[in-house]
């Protein structure tokens, strides 16, 4: 990163210690006070719109001279008022304003409330557009005519060119953020910017090495404000450019801008924005190599997402064959029909361990005589649990949003809000942890009561309720043990298939007010999150450790077992909200293993597992880095489902992934 | 917020009664005779799972509410533990400390927790 020049870096590594201690929500206040009371004033007493457009009157415009491209947030100015619940995690339809000009997507004649906030919401784009146009001409800016036309076309005519469509995108996405949209995701931007890219590249108006550096610079800038666009931890932005994809016939999609992203991504080494690739079997070997290496120099993207198992997925859902062909992803891993979808993919998360504790505590234990008896039990509590998680599903209110619509397709047709049912698709979309625990837990009853009776469940009931009070033996002998989830034992794949379809069997006949299902999957951020205040489990896990994270198993025997595993369950019904197999792998293994790592993953993809993510990173390098931060600035790592730099991580995050590193390596029991 | 969610269930017709029901029990204990132990002895008065005792560390103050009678935690372990099907904590700050103390003294009742089944209805 050292010999990257960016612009407002310093600024933001300032910006990034004062939200750490607080300061910067003080100077935001005073800021308030002072400058912006016209802006807060009308906003709070004014409609969302009604404060779009002061913003777009009062907000600094910033042109940085050294872009190409105009890109800014005035954080103190943001639309960020909390009217119910936020939309959020979702991507725009960028499109919308590259086949469009902003004066063609304003009503006519508008005859509906909405309508008129849909108006303003384009008045104040184009005020602002005007304020850009004049900044830029006041400026020594590079290429200061062609961001003058840009932004001149922009309020007249749909874009053109390859560059004037970067400059769009850059434009909506700065606006999202802008308006407190937060994990802003980017979408298929190689299969989006083709055709500009082609056109001019046949004119001649552009050339394949413009074209990239013109990329190095869009992913340079959009990795600015890294501190304002993280969410819980720093890093989780929500940027991800979604690579590749499959055609009907089943042909791999792909273009030299997917391959120019991987390599950029590889070349710049920052954690934002990341890439997801899509692939299939027919994904050429060049493209598994070069996102191979690419995740291989550990900067934490490539995730793959396999075409083969998600398409067939979304269409069985209810999505159309089109849409579910050009899906893209929620901030992580979460299938999201990009542009089309206010699928809140992750509103909350179900704690598979909560009804496992709730079965300790209130079940009369000794009727349970039957392993059979006591999984059947385990489901019972699942339901009243997933009772709970629908009731948090149907008290959310969602913030009226004449913003995100303009950028939503149906609404402006509809003349709909998307809070209202203006967006084609409305899901509900859970997130869920501790699966791998409680297959352990189960698994380890059915051992040590039902089989072997060496413990009784009032016994295992003291061990987790009291944190293996006077049985500290029995919680180590079950913790240095290999763990079955994630291994491809049928019984395994078996009871961890019955799970799911006992989840899907209590959540399928949800529907929200516009008539949205729920859909749900193994992967969440909140594998330490959600522990914190848990009963010990009967793994060998402690009051408050840390979950499973998605679907790993660092005692595996090997990288195939874990493929196996995953490959085997089912992914149909509701059960495809992200399903994440997470790698810990060491750079040496990728490096030295290429052509067989290529092999492995187009084995996976045959299988039929969902999606694959992984830290290539040592246990050696993770204590060095942990003890000595300022010698590792730019270690990057994979959290949840994003990178992000080593040394913005909390301790118990850093602990847990030196945990799972050594134990790969086979140096920790 | 617990008060609202109950609100929120009875507007919608769900009842402890059948809540409770689903468990199998019919005699219970309450842990807590403040406001929440009160309002759920009242809504239970009139099914078929009869509050049979409070726990309360204010039970020498106390004696009884609603003619139920008010014992502590050590008086109920002793003389009422195994006459109920489950205790039922309404005091939330206490969940985890009488959860405790019920697992090394009286590990075979079920103990509840309010807070937790009232989302859950």
């Amino acid at each position: 990163m050292k010999d990257i020049y960016i612009p407002g870096l310093d600024e933001d590594a300032r910006l990034h210690k004062k939200k750490q201690d607080g300061s910067l929500l003080r100077e935001r206040e005073d800021y308030k006070k002072i400058y912006a009371k016209e802006f807060f004033n009308v906003y709070n007493e004014g409609t969302v719109a009604d404060g779009f457009v002061c913003m777009c009157r009062n907000q600094r415009i910033y042109i940085d001279e050294n872009w190409q491209f105009v890109y800014f947030i005035d954080y103190a100015y943001a639309l960020d008022k909390i009217r119910g619940y936020r939309f959020g995690n979702l991507t725009p339809s960028y499109e919308i304003l590259l086949s469009h000009s902003l004066s063609e997507l304003k009503y006519s004649d508008p005859a509906t409330p909405f309508c008129v906030d849909y108006n303003k919401i384009i008045d104040g784009m184009e005020c602002m557009v005007q304020r850009i146009i004049e900044e830029i001409r006041h400026s020594n800016t590079k290429r200061l005519a062609d961001k003058i036309k840009w932004f001149e076309n922009l309020r007249i005519k749909p874009a053109k060119h390859f560059e004037e469509a970067l400059q769009r995108i850059l434009f909506v996405n700065q606006i999202m953020w802008q308006t407190d949209h937060y994990l802003t995701g980017l979408g298929s931007l190689d299969q989006l910017l083709y055709p500009y890219y082609e056109r001019d590249v046949k004119t001649g108006y552009t050339d394949e090495k413009t074209v990239k550096e013109q990329l190095r610079e869009f992913l340079q800038i959009l990795h600015q404000y890294y501190w304002y666009k993280s969410s819980m931890l720093m890093g989780d932005t929500g940027q991800i450019i979604v690579l590749g994809g499959s055609e009907k016939e089943g042909n791999y999609r792909y273009n030299i801008l997917t391959e120019q992203f991987l390599d950029l991504v590889q070349e710049l080494q920052l954690p934002d924005p990341k890439l997801l690739l899509r692939v299939n079997e027919k994904t050429p070997e060049k493209i598994w190599k070069k996102a191979l290496t690419c995740i291989g120099t550990g900067v934490g993207s490539p995730i793959f997402s396999n075409d083969q198992v998600i398409i067939p997925a979304l269409e069985a859902f209810g999505i159309e064959e089109e849409d579910a062909r050009s899906y893209g992803v929620s901030a992580c891993w979460e299938p999201l029909i990009a542009g089309k979808s206010v699928s809140l993919n992750n509103m909350t998360t179900l704690n598979y361990m909560r009804p496992m504790e709730n079965l300790f505590r209130r079940e009369q234990l000794s009727r349970l005589e039957t392993f059979d008896e006591f999984t059947e039990c385990y489901i019972t509590y699942l339901g009243r649990n997933l009772n709970a998680v629908k009731r948090v599903l149907t008290n959310a209110r969602f913030q009226y949003d004449p913003v995100l619509s303009v950028f939503i397709d149906g609404c402006r047709e509809k003349q709909k809000d998307a809070s209202w049912g203006g967006a084609k698709y409305f899901h509900a979309g859970i997130t869920s942890v501790a699966l791998g625990n409680v297959i352990e837990v189960l698994l380890n009853i059915k051992k040590y009561v039902y089989e072997e009776k060496n413990y009784s469940l009032i016994e295992i009931k003291r061990m987790i309720l009291t944190n293996y009070e006077g049985m500290e033996s029995e919680q180590k002998k079950l913790k240095s043990k290999k763990r079955y989830f994630g291994t491809d034992e049928e019984e395994v794949i078996q009871l961890t298939k019955k799970i799911m379809a006992a989840t899907t069997r209590f959540t399928k006949d949800y529907r929200n007010e516009y008539g949205g299902k729920l859909k749900f999957g193994l992967s969440a951020p909140t594998y330490i999150d959600a522990a914190v205040d848990m009963y010990a489990s009967f793994d060998g896990r402690k009051y408050g450790a840390p979950f499973v994270v998605h679907i790993s198993n660092e005692t595996a025997d090997s990288y195939t077992e874990i493929l196996n595993f995953a490959s085997a369950l089912d992914y149909g019904e509701n059960r495809f909200n992200g399903n994440v197999i997470d790698f810990m792998v060491t750079p040496d293994f990728i490096r030295n293993n290429m052509d067989k790592f290529v092999t492995l993953m187009k084995v996976g993809i045959k299988k039929g597992i969902f999606q694959l993510q992984m830290n290539v990173v040592s246990s050696e390098t993770l204590i060095r880095a942990k003890e000595n931060p300022e010698a590792f600035p730019n270690l990057i790592v994979r959290v949840w489902g994003f990178s992000a730099f080593f040394i913005d991580l909390p301790d118990n995050y850093k602990d847990m992934l030196i945990s799972r590193a050594l134990k790969n390596e086979g140096k920790e029991g | 917020m617990i008060v609202r969610k109950w609100l929120e269930n009875q507007c919608n017709g769900k009842y402890w009664k059948d809540y409770l029901h689903t468990y199998g029990y019919s005699k219970i204990a309450l842990y807590g005779a403040g406001e929440l132990g009160r309002y759920l002895a009242m809504e239970l008065r009139s099914s078929e799972i009869k509050v049979i005792v409070y726990v309360d560390r204010n039970a020498h103050e106390l004696k009884e509410v609603y003619h139920i009678p008010v014992v502590t935690l050590e008086e109920f372990i002793r003389t009422f533990g195994h006459e109920v099907d489950a205790l039922i904590v309404t005091a939330v700050s206490a969940d985890r400390e009488v959860l405790h103390e019920m697992v090394c003294r009286l590990p075979e009742l079920p103990v509840m927790s309010l807070r937790d089944m009232i989302f859950e209805m």
